[in-house]
């Protein structure tokens, strides 16, 4: 009981240290590729369908690469070159229909020593062997090992950047200060090699960076991020709490043409459906939710279909979450579902 | 016909435990003490060394391999993130790990206090995680501190299983220790994932243990995980490359085998002493079985005359050889486990050598090693028993039948040259140099050299009482006594074997024991010169700093301080570490040799002990290398001191130089000479008032004959094993004495009859009895004790040094050895008599009458 | 029946009998102080057939004991032969020979040499264990034998608390519990007074009758050479008849 009284005091605490997310402050680039170490959390969350070069679409797979990072206040001055305030973690998957469940691997240390470390300037974060850096030709590229099987893809940025909220400032609570800076890349031209096969697809980044994020009643999020096949840009969240009942929602569509229109609360509709049970877990998971959004004055209405049901990931025996992270297609386009908090309230 | 009747084998079984209860009952003692020895000491060594490992491989955590620094004060960080880049590495753990102690330390002799000594562990988590997970904390709710928001855990601590029983805390409450010189106060979080229920330690986070030890920049060690299908030779090639000098590879085989290094000898000395005992049983055995087939000769002719073949006769008498050893190894395997129960838990799991400080010993039953020693039991009863009974099978039966064939002929002289062959054997053997670094060529020698000097006794006995014997006596008794002594010295020699074999080994034992403790505290005394001494205990991370030591040399009544500071080093891989001891002022060590000329410039000069020399190959002389505070140092070989603290070997090195060259100025010893007329007692109390609190716990003060007399009492209870098989050995040998007396006599009860009748008193034959048994009583103790000495003289000179690298001189303890001779003569002649009244007691005419 | 001995037992019921033993030229020395050897006898002729009762006569010193010794296998003759059951002895090995021994022969010694610690039956049974006989046929037999000797139901006494003729009884049972051909005696009688000697021998040949065996005795006696069917007399030169009433000089 009392560990829950602390975990929950726990983000006031030390919310004091940490940088707040205000409103009005503009997006550099490319420093705010970098990191933000002042801010609590942090992450670059890369998630895309490949395909192998010479094959049919039929093969293809959904991957998903995302680099955490995670300020941990120290209390008293320390001169130890381990008395790092950072921890760099990762995750990295790949949903293969033929394996019928993700296949993951993560990675987590202390930064420091040139073994684990996110940059502040430009985009580059590593941890052992794994990278996620921009190169000097504006590309992305990742390096990632799964279950050693080598990813190496570079992502070409075909369209500009979306400001996700109001310039970048998303709200994702009733509270002006439960917010974070927000934005995608979506529509990334993906080439590389997977387990040494070449493939091509299409990919999309996310960033965050935020120290309060969520409402004390939020127990979790679900969020989806769709490359449309006319070039557009769709991108859906609510925050749920314990009832299942929204507590926020929002999100972003831009068309090919790049007019972009950001959806206030009210402008989604979100209903969990098609209930997936893990053997493993136990936990239940919406894999095929219900999702209207409201494009000008017209609802529309999106069904996703998930590339397989089982694309559940657990990181819990590295003190993450568990969560659902899986390839999902709709009519007209292609992208990523993320599930959380359903099977314990989420803590970030 | 089958060579073996099954049920004549039973019936003459029976038979003869009817027939001699005692005797055989004897034998099985015999060989179950032998086997009881043998089994308790092996269970004791493999407790000791099972628990030791154990609690050596929970301080590892079990990674696949470990870079550790040479010194406790560590070797450079940067190490961590080059070894974890190298390719076949999976992932790389650094490590901070220091000595520490808790509460006041138990100062050695004296019952434990509320205190202890544990290793103080600094990880990181996220890195310990992957590679030694065992080293994991988790809280009282069972979940580890990672990632879960509850940030870095500064001021938490995580106990393993055995320091929080030793310490008795509990979670939430604060433990608090010494540890490089500091005193500290964590909260205690919880236990360890997976350490194990033997070692004591205690994890911290690797940034908040440099920060409170002062060690930035430093970690002691770096646990490895391999990657998947990687080759270790050839990683461990790859990283030994990479290191620098102060560090070294660590692998679990190396860890391991340092562990067995640190007590090897003195657990084969200790088996060796128990295989003694069991030699001796077999001594017993095999004159038991020789006095008893002797008198059962016309049984046998008859059993042959109605159909007992040779070997079937050979078979019977084996087959009693086995029931003995069955019985006897039965006996002592149980013996032996509740003996080594006792012992450790009363003298602990090293039998008081010191060697495992910390660990308790847990027994178990291994069936193998059961099975071994059973057979071993088997095999020393079937071989007493196998030449009696060969030697019964070659008499033919029509002779024994008669009552010939007796095999006594005065005329044969007994061949000299078997025993003879055997000694020189011995000798040489004894001179041989050491086998994988144990003496195990000079034991088969001493074997060799007891067997030859027992197959000598005969000859030599003869050649003793021939002019005796020449020259005849007036006194009846006494005559009668020589002639039989001289005539029949096969019959004198199977009594003598069992005092010759006990007496030589008990003399030899204690010969060593005596020379050893004579050496040791001559070396006390040339070592302690000054009036008052400091220790330091678990301070090998940091000690005393310059600020407390001046507060220290301000005390009045001081007239001069000498400082040391004292660490461990590891030199080899695989070998135990070397003690590194800087010292202020003059070295108070006996040298044993001195370089002719100064230390060439630019090195360093050195002082190594002894035991260092022999094991390192280091001469007088010599330059080597010392890795330093990260360098190798150049240093020369001064002078070679005698010591008998630290077995693998110590250096001494000047103070002045080690802190130039490391910059630490710590000190975790002293040594105070007094003013003339200051009291020892008030100046030790103004000096524990000046030492800083967090220290008092670790320090220890002494004055030298106090230190001089525990350390003698530390020698004779890691001796007190030694003491009780002397004394075991001695009973043994006592007991053969009597009963081959006795069965002689009862054997001979015919031909006093026979004396009787033709008119010697009662009391002159029991006169002569006496003088018989003091006659073999007195050749068996001159022979005895002249065997001991030269055992004793190969224990001194090449066992002791073989097995723990340090020489000694000899001192023999004369009363000693004239009061076990008195005892023997006493005790050989007083059986005689006692034998011969019963003997006397039936009547003449009894015993002329009986059948056999 | 060998015709060209003269010697040979006449007694029709016996002449078609098999020769239970037969030696043929045997000799012995024996070693001197002085490593000399001195010949104790030389040509030894002897037939035995089942039934035969046989003494052996001579001095002091003269070998009988010897001869008795290689007639048993015991030790080994300078020259000739033995033949028992029709086995040649010469040639075989020690456990052989004591194989036939075992089966063939029973013992009758002048100290009666009975195993102090084994009861009398068991001492009695000896014989045919060590032929490897189970425990309880062997101990019937044994005590069946004890009932003809006369110590019926003494079975399980211990030889200490007898005396000296029934001890010998004890040997008698023994040498006869496994119905051997040829019985071998070594002065029977020598440690016993004349009436319990004369009852003693009387038992010996009535037993040994009834189980048809030969006996062969050696002896001082004048009284036992009598009672034989046969008295033989041991010299330098060989074995020889002995006129009855003559005392073995």
């Amino acid at each position: 009981m009392r560990r829950l009284v602390l975990l929950l005091l726990a983000p006031l605490l030390l919310a004091a240290d940490f940088a707040p997310v205000k409103p009005g402050v503009p997006f550099r680039f490319p420093a705010d590729h970098g990191a933000h170490p002042a801010f609590r959390t942090e992450w670059w969350y890369v998630t895309g369908w490949v395909q192998p070069k010479s094959g049919a679409s039929a093969q293809a797979a959904g991957i998903q690469i995302t680099f955490f990072r995670t300020r941990l206040p120290r209390a008293k001055p320390n001169r130890s070159r381990f008395a790092t305030e950072q921890v760099i973690f990762a995750h990295a998957a790949i949903a293969d229909p033929a394996t019928g469940r993700l296949r993951h691997a993560t990675r987590i240390a202390r930064s420091g020593f040139g073994l684990a470390q996110a940059r502040v300037g430009d985009m580059d974060v590593a941890v052992d062997d794994w990278r996620l850096w921009r190169g000097a030709d504006g590309r992305l590229h990742g390096h990632v090992v799964v279950d050693g099987q080598r990813l190496d893809l570079a992502f070409t940025p075909r369209q500009p950047i979306i400001l996700q909220g109001r310039a970048g400032y998303s709200q994702k609570g009733p509270n002006p200060s439960e917010a974070s800076h927000y934005y995608s890349w979506p529509q990334l031209a993906t080439s590389g090699t997977l387990a040494g096969k070449p493939v091509i697809g299409t990919a999309w980044l996310d960033r965050e960076w935020s120290s309060t994020l969520l409402n004390p009643r939020a127990v979790g999020w679900d969020w989806l991020g769709i490359n449309l096949d006319d070039g557009g840009a769709l991108t859906l969240f609510r925050v749920r709490d314990t009832n299942g009942r929204a507590l926020w929602a929002g999100g972003s569509h831009r068309d090919r043409a790049g007019k972009t229109q950001i959806f206030q609360p009210q402008d989604v509709d979100w209903q969990a459906a098609g209930w997936w049970k893990s053997p493993r877990s136990g936990a239940r998971w919406p894999v095929r939710p219900i999702v209207r959004y409201r494009l000008g004055s017209q609802w529309q209405a999106l069904e996703i279909k998930p590339l397989m049901p089982d694309q559940e990931l657990d990181s819990r025996s590295g003190g993450g979450p568990l969560y659902w992270e899986g390839a999902v297609t709709v009519p007209g386009g292609r992208g990523y579902l993320e599930l959380t908090g359903y099977s314990a309230p989420l803590r970030m | 016909m089958a060579a073996l009747a099954p049920v004549a084998t039973g019936w003459l079984l029976a038979g003869e435990w009817r027939a001699q209860p005692v005797r055989m009952a004897i034998a099985v003692l015999a060989i179950a003490v032998g086997v009881a020895l043998g089994f308790a000491v092996h269970l004791v060594n493999s407790a000791a060394l099972g628990s030791f490992g154990r609690a050596m491989a929970s301080v590892q955590g079990r990674a696949d391999l470990s870079v550790r620094a040479v010194a406790a004060t560590g070797m450079d960080e940067a190490l961590y993130p080059r070894l974890a880049r190298l390719p076949g590495i999976a992932a790389a753990s650094p490590v901070v790990e220091v000595p520490a102690s808790w509460g006041e330390l138990a100062r050695p002799g004296a019952p434990a206090k509320t205190g202890g000594r544990f290793t103080l562990l600094g990880t990181d988590f996220l890195r310990a995680m992957q590679v030694t997970p065992g080293l994991i904390g988790v809280s009282a709710a069972g979940l580890s501190g990672v990632g879960t928001g509850n940030g870095w855990l500064e001021g938490r601590i995580w106990l393993s299983p055995a320091l929080m029983a030793a310490c008795r805390c509990r979670a939430g409450q604060n433990f608090r220790f010494t540890a490089a010189g500091r005193g500290h106060d964590p909260v205690v979080a919880g236990t360890l994932a997976a350490s194990g229920q033997d070692a004591r330690l205690a994890v911290i986070d690797i940034a908040e243990a440099q920060d409170r030890l002062g060690q930035f920049g430093r970690v002691q060690r770096i646990d490895l995980k391999l990657a998947e299908g990687a080759d270790p030779a050839a990683i461990t090639a790859r990283i030994a490359r990479a290191l620098p000098a102060d560090a070294l590879v660590a692998t679990p085989d190396g860890e391991a085998s340092r562990a067995d290094a640190l007590s090897r000898a003195y657990r084969v000395n200790l088996g060796m002493l128990a295989l003694v005992a069991l030699l001796t049983g077999g001594f017993l055995v095999w004159s038991a079985q020789s006095l008893s087939v002797a008198r059962r000769r016309p049984q046998f002719a008859l059993l042959a005359v109605l159909g007992l073949s040779r070997r079937g006769l050979v078979g019977q008498l084996l087959v009693e050889g086995l029931v003995l050893g069955v019985a006897g190894a039965g006996l002592g395997l149980a013996l032996g486990y509740g003996l080594a129960d006792l012992a450790v838990t009363r003298l602990g799991g090293d039998l008081g050598g010191g060697y495992f400080n910390g660990a308790q010993a847990r027994l178990a039953f291994p069936p193998l090693a059961a099975a071994g020693f059973a057979g071993l039991g088997l095999a020393t009863a079937l071989a007493g028993s196998l030449v009696p009974a060969l030697a019964a099978a070659r008499v033919p039966p029509a002779l024994a039948l008669k009552g010939l064939g007796d095999g006594i002929d005065p005329g044969r002289r007994p061949a000299a040259w078997p025993g003879l062959a055997l000694i020189a054997a011995g000798t040489g053997l004894a001179m041989a140099p050491p086998v994988a670094g144990l003496p195990i060529l000079a034991y088969a020698g001493m074997a060799l050299l007891l067997a030859g000097g027992v197959a000598l006794m005969p000859a030599l006995a003869r050649a003793l009482l021939a002019p005796l014997a020449r020259a005849g006596s007036r006194w009846l008794p006494l005559d009668l006594a020589i002639r039989r002594l001289w005539g029949a010295p096969q019959a004198a020699s199977l009594a003598l074997s069992g005092i010759v074999a006990s007496t030589a080994l008990m003399v030899a034992m204690a010969v060593m024991v005596a020379s050893f403790r004579q050496s040791v505290d001559d070396w006390l005394v040339a070592v302690l010169p000054s009036d008052l001494y400091l220790h330091l205990e678990a301070a090998e991370a940091g000690g005393i700093s310059p600020d407390a030591q001046a507060r220290l040399m301000a005390v009045p009544g001081i007239a001069q301080v000498r400082m040391q500071r004292v660490m461990s080093i590891r030199l080899a891989p695989g070998q135990p570490a070397v003690a590194l001891m800087a010292q202020g002022g003059h070295a108070a060590v006996p040298l044993l040799q001195r370089a002719g000329g100064p230390a060439p410039a630019g090195t360093t000069p050195v002082l190594i002990s002894e035991p260092m020399a022999w094991l390192y190959g280091w001469q007088v002389g010599d330059r080597s290398t010392l890795a330093i505070a990260g360098r190798p140092r150049p240093v020369f070989v001064a002078g070679v001191w005698r010591d008998y603290a630290r077995q693998f070997g110590a250096i001494i090195l000047p103070l002045a130089d080690y802190r130039r060259l490391t910059g630490d100025l710590t000190m975790t010893d002293a040594a105070f000479d007094l003013a003339p007329g200051a009291q020892p007692h008030a100046v030790q109390q103004a000096l524990a008032a000046a030492l800083p609190a967090a220290v008092r716990g670790q320090a220890q003060f002494g004055r030298p004959g106090e230190m001089r007399r525990i350390a003698l009492q530390i020698f004779d209870r890691s001796f007190a094993v030694t003491y009780a098989l002397e004394a075991i050995a001695i009973l043994i040998g006592l007991i053969g004495v009597a009963t081959s007396f006795s069965a002689q006599v009862l054997a001979r009860m015919r031909e006093f009859g026979m004396l009787r009748h033709i008119g010697v008193a009662r009391g002159q034959v029991l006169a002569m009895l006496a003088l018989e048994g003091a006659g073999l009583g007195l050749v068996g103790a001159a022979a005895g004790i002249a065997l001991g000495l030269g055992l004793a003289i190969v224990l001194v000179m090449v066992v002791n040094p073989q097995s723990f690298h340090w020489t000694m001189d000899l001192a023999l303890p004369w009363p000693l050895l004239a009061g076990l001779a008195a005892a023997l003569i006493a005790c050989a002649a007083g059986t005689a008599v006692l034998a011969g009244r019963r003997a006397l007691g039936q009547g003449p005419l009894l015993a002329v009458r009986a059948d056999w | 029946m060998r015709p060209e001995t003269p010697f040979a037992p006449t007694a029709p019921a016996v002449r078609t009998a098999p020769a239970v033993l037969t030696a043929r030229g045997l000799a012995k020395s024996v070693p001197t102080a002085a490593g000399q050897r001195r010949q104790l006898f030389a040509h030894v002729d002897l037939d035995l057939h089942a039934g035969d009762v046989a003494a052996i006569t001579g001095e002091s010193g003269v070998g009988k004991s010897t001869l008795l010794n290689l007639l048993a296998g015991l030790d080994q003759p300078d020259a000739g032969n033995v033949t028992i059951g029709g086995q040649a002895l010469s040639g075989l090995n020690e456990a052989a020979t004591t194989a036939i021994r075992c089966r063939h022969i029973g013992f009758v010694f002048q100290a009666f040499h009975v195993l102090p610690h084994l009861d009398l039956a068991r001492n009695v049974a000896l014989p045919l264990v060590l032929a490897g006989a189970a425990q309880g046929p062997a101990l019937e037999a044994a005590r069946a034998m004890l009932d003809q000797v006369g110590l019926a139901g003494r079975g399980s006494d211990h030889p200490a608390v007898l005396s000296g003729g029934e001890l010998q009884r004890v040997a008698i049972a023994r040498a006869l519990v496994h119905r051997p051909p040829l019985v071998l005696a070594d002065e029977p009688t020598g440690n016993l007074d004349p009436d319990t000697a004369r009852r003693i021998l009387d038992l010996l040949l009535a037993s040994a009758q009834q189980a048809g065996s030969a006996v062969l005795i050696v002896t001082h006696s004048e009284a036992v050479a009598q009672a034989a069917g046969r008295a033989l007399s041991l010299s330098a030169s060989g074995l020889a008849p002995r006129a009855p009433g003559a005392l073995g000089a």
